[in-house]
């Protein structure tokens, strides 16, 4: 084994969490079917190996394994409740759990359903906008980009708006939990983690309490009332789908909206085309989700072994599927560094394929669209204080710290 | 080698290439057909395949095109590509369902008396159907020579067979030409289907649906499908009535409350007798008396206009949103 492919072509280092494309292209290359011994995983790389992977049925997203190496060594079952409360996450899920809770989400989150959704996300759009009208200098990431998501969660579940900045923290820090930065220090976020799942168990479960006996037109009233084959969700399973919803759907999207405004800026020749045709967005979205991908792993663990290139598989193993570079595989894209809007077909692999194909994706696309066609239409001259943004320290998923522009 | 494909919405044919898309050749033939993504993810161009076979297209979003859609002969436009001559659909557009109005002859298999006044009649289409509808909307009937009447369907839109409920209204004659006259086997023309107070699936909150008299079978299919469906959220199901002569149903309604706890029916009768056991009094009021907040809701009202105007007032003064509130009411022939 050679010294590069030993730190898996350098994907862990510092310079990888910024820019991880050129470390995906020397694996791809070199190593498309790789063992990280950093992670203990396999790693692949290949646009046909990550979508066969997605749409094969027998892998597991179970991740009771995984989330259990994440907490301290010595005190695993001090934190136990930690992973119970993330096995009840119905992204994290095989089995007839999985189907009832989506058979529920699939009608919520129909494409018609989402469209009616669209005046309402529009006008958070609209507001935030207006709030930064007149200032010279912003925060694309936190004072905008960032701010979206969360809202639209608060308002699918039917909670008040006042709650945006604790949400956000929560999403923040569960996301930060379950994506791991590089060289975490499992016993303080183990124990973040437990004080806010205590929290979040004071907040939702006098909510639920409440919608069970008065119920609305949101999420959470939904999930009180479901019940199918004669079960119903209990408390904590709801309590867990709303943690769920705030961090998967209210954290890959600010990040999708906010990457999309910084990519923007080093393809003049694209952003002055989505000035000239702002219906351009709709199929647009589709290349920045491509382009930089939220989420940059699937893991999935082998339930049945079987073969790929002639390395064999075998239940138990855990797999990651590199989504953000699938997605830049030449054997599939054309020019796949370049930022093409109108590229089309653009069958890229962010939001999954097959039975864990992103629920939300609808959702994520109309605040993708409403975000970043409002912010071009309402701030066409915008300029990146540093060409350079900072990113969070991990490697499982691309998260902006900041993005400073000026207006104009 | 190009196909022809017909796209009922627009009442036009194009040609389309093999191995292109229905969607990017409708495009193309200038006609404004609803679309978004364009790689089959968005489900804006959503249409139904009535004649033909088409190749799918083999990457899409699985939630906007689900195993049961498929079987139910929907396709993706901006994915399908022609395998032969088609017919064409379009599911929605601008948001609303956009079935195509259909002349659909049908015969008589079954007419029953289910009340004092009221007949259920049960139609089979012979050509030119199915007749493809959302829960609640209606068609046009034509018995005899006599003019077209509306009347809504009380079947699910997956049964084939077509319910209407007529009531018989003194000098009218349609509904005289149905309490007299009408024989099993005869022939009805329809055309339809019309109306925009179909159930709108993707609502999470609770439902209210108000039926004056024979405004129940609009209000039956919605209930049906909904529950088929497996929608959750508590469906209260209201019929007004003049007297306990008039409710039909009963058994069946309340069987179907006893299988689904989240649907609850109720009857008022407002000329009520001694023994009645319905509850007493104006539906409107009766409603008023059992709910203080609509805020939540979507209602479907369906019978007269008086019934129509009378409870939309009160529901929209307990806080019914403006866009959830669904309603064609009936206009007979003495209102017109």
């Amino acid at each position: 084994m050679t010294e590069m492919s030993a730190d898996s072509y350098g994907l862990f280092t510092a310079a990888a969490v910024q820019d991880p494309y050129p470390y995906y292209r020397q694996l791809r290359e070199r190593e498309p079917v790789h063992w990280s011994e950093q992670a203990q995983a396999w790693y692949f790389t290949r646009y046909r190996d990550v979508f066969a992977l997605q749409t094969r049925p027998d892998l597991s997203v179970d991740r009771v394994e995984t989330l259990y190496s994440y907490l301290p060594k010595a005190d695993t079952d001090r934190f136990s409740s930690i992973v119970e409360h993330y096995t009840r996450w119905l992204l994290y899920r095989d089995d007839a759990y999985h189907d009832r809770l989506k058979a529920l989400f699939m009608r919520a989150m129909t494409p018609r359903a989402v469209e009616l959704m669209r005046p309402k996300i529009e006008q958070r759009v609209e507001t935030l906008l207006n709030e930064l009208e007149g200032r010279d200098q912003f925060d694309a990431y936190l004072d905008f980009a960032a701010r979206i998501p969360v809202q639209v969660m608060l308002d699918l579940l039917g909670l008040p708006l006042s709650d945006e900045a604790m949400m956000r923290h929560w999403s923040d820090r569960c996301s930060n939990f379950l994506f791991q930065p590089v060289n975490p220090d499992r016993d303080a976020l183990a124990e973040e983690q437990r004080n806010i799942l205590d929290r979040q168990q004071e907040y939702f479960m006098p909510v639920i309490e409440e919608r069970r006996r008065n119920p609305q037109a949101d999420l959470i009233s939904a999930m009180v009332q479901a019940e199918i084959d004669g079960e119903q969700l209990t408390d904590l399973e709801i309590l867990a789908t709303c943690n769920m919803i705030a961090t998967a759907g209210g954290g890959t999207s600010r990040s999708a909206i906010a990457m999309a405004l910084w990519r923007l800026k080093q393809f003049p020749d694209q952003l002055a085309k989505l000035k000239a045709q702002p219906n351009l967005i709709n199929i647009a979205a589709e290349e920045f989700l491509r382009y930089e991908a939220p989420t940059q792993r699937g893991i999935r663990t082998v339930r049945e072994e079987f073969e790929i290139d002639g390395f064999t598989f075998r239940p138990g193993d855990i797999l990651h599927l590199m989504i953000g570079a699938a997605n830049r595989d030449p054997e599939q894209f054309d020019d796949p560094d370049a930022l093409d809007l109108a590229r089309n077909p653009n069958r890229h692999v962010t939001l999954g394929h097959g039975v864990h194909y992103c629920l939300g994706a609808s959702l994520a696309r109309l605040e993708l669209r409403a975000a970043v066609g409002g912010f071009v239409r309402r701030f066409p001259d915008y300029r990146l204080v540093r060409d350079a943004i900072k990113f969070m320290d991990r490697t499982a998923s691309r998260r902006p710290t900041s993005i400073a522009v000026f207006a104009r | 080698m190009a196909y022809r494909v017909r796209i009922e919405q627009f009442d036009r044919e194009i040609s389309v290439e093999s191995g292109t898309t229905i969607l990017s050749s409708a495009l193309e033939a200038g006609l404004d057909y609803p679309f978004m993504c364009q790689q089959g993810q968005c489900g804006s161009c959503k249409s139904l395949l009535l004649e033909g076979r088409v190749e799918l297209g083999h990457i899409y979003n699985p939630m906007v095109l689900t195993p049961e859609a498929r079987a139910r002969g929907y396709i993706l436009a901006c994915q399908a590509q022609p395998l032969s001559d088609c017919v064409v659909s379009i599911g929605e557009m601008d948001g609303l369902v956009s079935h195509p109005v259909r002349h659909v002859d049908c015969v008589v298999r079954d007419r029953q008396q289910v009340a004092r006044d009221v007949f259920a009649i049960r139609l089979e289409a012979r050509t030119g159907g199915p007749l493809i509808f959302s829960a609640g909307q209606y068609a046009a009937l034509r018995f005899g020579d006599l003019p077209p009447r509306d009347f809504s369907m009380a079947n699910r839109p997956d049964d084939p067979i077509l319910e209407f409920h007529v009531q018989h209204l003194r000098g009218g004659r349609a509904s005289d030409y149905v309490a007299s006259q009408l024989q099993i086997g005869d022939p009805v023309s329809l055309a339809g289907p019309y109306g925009t107070a179909y159930l709108r699936e993707e609502h999470l909150g609770p439902i209210l649906l108000a039926a004056g008299g024979t405004g129940l079978a609009p209000l039956l299919s919605i209930a049906e499908t909904a529950l088929a469906m497996g929608l959750t959220q508590r469906l209260h199901l209201y019929v007004g009535l003049r007297s306990p002569a008039d409710l039909y149903y009963e058994t069946r309604l309340n069987a179907l409350a006893a299988r689904h706890r989240n649907l609850r029916f109720v009857a008022a009768v407002s000329e009520p007798d001694a023994e009645t056991t319905l509850r007493r009094g104006n539906l409107s009021d009766i409603i008023a008396a059992d709910f203080t907040d609509f805020g939540a809701f979507h209602a479907y009202i369906a019978g007269p206009p008086a019934h129509c105007a009378a409870t939309e007032k009160i529901l929209r003064a307990r806080g019914l949103p403006d866009q959830a509130c669904f309603a064609d009411p009936f206009v007979t022939a003495t209102d017109r």
